[in-house]
């Protein structure tokens, strides 16, 4: 009788040493083919180097090849790289493409092409975005994300009207193209303020890089809360 | 959850649930012993504000001995020994490209031990009041996994004290005991205490063969603990666990002595603490 009930025992042992499940996320998002460093005004006969990311449908970045187009080669060209010269006064459209597969993604912005000798002032770009909660836990605020000047670093302010419930476990902010995963993320770090306002400074980022605030329960394993980075 | 220190929650309400199946404490030289396999998976939790939210999925299981031997007439030694507990987290799947995004881990070892006496305070016709103090030991794991979020323990020391008293009846000749109890749990390491407090009812279904018992558990704390996640960064401890919990339990007498038991529990309500029920089985040897 007593061996019948170990064999059972050592039974259930070994089933539960051996199994670990699988918990399926729904991380399917658009993907989207992003120009990282537009510019709104360029000098005759300047040059510059335009950048793009293709993020594929769960938000991490892929390689692709991107098809540039210039609307009127009178007034600036772009070669095959996105590299940009400037010929005559004028505005264009610049537009770069992908196509993966089926789907084709297309994203432009338009460009004013100025006499020799303006001097261009680029302002730093600022973003900004609403934090709301996803769950049940309290998470509420606005932020600001800035570009820096002289730096590649970027500023996350996070304003006086945050507020974050102290009673969850291992909160975590990450920066990330997936609003339902921290995979590919950029981790801000473990959330050490729960009320008003802060900062986080993000080494090395473009401003284009991520387009949301992600917050993430660690032991939990959930979201929290999220923030769209707007313009 | 795991999630947790959902753990320390689940180690009280699984001893709670643990105790031989009557209101008594034992005679001298004799003894309940129990070894259970006890299984709980969550994938949704209670929030700090009652409600449910879905977490990654945890298993918690363990092998557990639970003991209660009569030192006296009036005192019984207890032992609640989790010898073997294991915590795992699934892998995440990404539904769209089947790709794993977040890997699973499992951590083992031993759980926290609670030691504590039982003492006979009054035991006449129908009523006994019984008193327990109880220890609980950090003896688990309160960091483990790749992120430290993996315990089979709290990591803290905590005291137990409980009131217990209980009487005997019958209803159309159908024998009843019935039992409640008031605790008060001095925890350390700046968690809230916390009060105890239970309900249980059971029969014998047929005569000294079969057992039915319900129990009904609530954990309420004091709130006079200052950890919280401002004050322990990315801890995955969880303060203020709070919950009403169900359970039920059928056990079996094989003979005079061995029986099978089986228990399931569930909560009605709580804060922070995993809202799947859990389950044992176990096999336990009443000494009369």
């Amino acid at each position: 009788m007593i061996k019948k009930y170990m064999l059972l025992f050592v039974s259930l042992f070994l089933m539960q040493t051996s199994c670990i499940g699988e918990d399926i996320i729904n991380d399917f998002i658009e993907p989207e083919l992003r120009i990282l460093n537009p510019i709104s005004s360029l000098p005759v006969p300047e040059t510059y180097q335009l950048n793009t990311a293709y993020f594929n449908n769960i938000g991490i970045e892929e390689e692709a090849i991107v098809t540039w187009t210039s609307s009127n080669a009178n007034i600036i060209t772009i070669n095959s790289s996105g590299f940009l010269t400037a010929i005559s006064e004028g505005t264009a459209i610049i537009s770069a493409s992908v196509q993966e597969n089926d789907v084709f993604l297309e994203e432009s912005f338009t460009i004013t092409i100025t006499e020799d000798g303006t001097v261009i002032i680029i302002e730093p770009i600022v973003k900004a975005g609403t934090i709301a909660t996803t769950s049940s836990y309290l998470l509420t605020g606005t932020f600001t994300l800035q570009e820096q000047e002289n730096s590649d670093d970027l500023l996350l302010s996070v304003n006086s009207d945050y507020q974050a419930t102290t009673s969850l476990p291992g909160l975590y902010l990450y920066l990330t193209n997936n609003p339902n995963s921290i995979s590919g993320a950029y981790s801000v770090g473990p959330v050490s303020v729960f009320n008003g306002a802060h900062t986080y400074t993000i080494p090395d980022t473009n401003i284009n890089d991520y387009t949301y605030l992600l917050y993430w329960c660690q032991p939990f394993g959930v979201k929290v809360g999220t923030g769209e980075i707007l313009d | 959850m795991t999630l947790k220190k959902l753990i320390t929650t689940i180690a009280i309400l699984l001893l709670s649930y643990q105790y031989s199946f009557a209101q008594w404490t034992k005679d001298k030289g004799k003894g309940y012993y129990k070894v259970s396999a006890w299984y709980l998976e969550s994938d949704e939790h209670y929030t700090d504000t009652g409600e449910k939210d879905p977490n990654a999925t945890r298993t918690n299981f363990n092998f557990n001995f639970y003991g209660q031997y009569g030192l006296t007439k009036k005192w019984d030694l207890i032992a609640y020994v989790p010898f073997f507990s294991r915590t795992t987290q699934n892998d995440a799947v990404s539904r769209t490209t089947g790709q794993v995004l977040t890997e699973g881990e499992a951590v083992n070892s031993i759980g926290d031990i609670d030691l504590g006496v039982n003492y006979s305070i009054f035991n006449k016709n129908s009523w006994a009041l019984s008193a327990s103090l109880k220890f609980g030991l950090p003896t688990g794991k309160s960091e483990g996994g790749s992120d430290g979020s993996f315990q089979t323990g709290d990591g803290e020391f905590n005291q137990l004290m409980q009131l217990n008293l209980g009487k005997s009846f019958k209803i159309y000749n159908q024998s009843f005991y019935s039992k409640v109890y008031f605790g008060f749990n001095n925890r350390t390491n700046n968690f809230s205490d916390q009060l105890t407090t239970g309900l249980e009812l059971g029969t014998q279904l047929i005569q000294n063969k079969f057992w039915l018992i319900g129990r009904l558990n609530t954990i309420q704390s004091l709130h006079n603990g200052s950890l919280n996640a401002q004050n322990s960064q990315g801890s995955i401890f969880a303060n203020n666990i709070e919950y009403v919990g169900l359970g039920a339990e059928v056990a079996y007498y094989i003979n005079k002595k061995l029986g099978v038991s089986f228990n399931y529990s569930s909560l009605l309500s709580g804060k922070i603490i995993a809202a799947n029920p859990s389950f044992s089985a176990g096999v336990f040897l009443d000494v009369k």
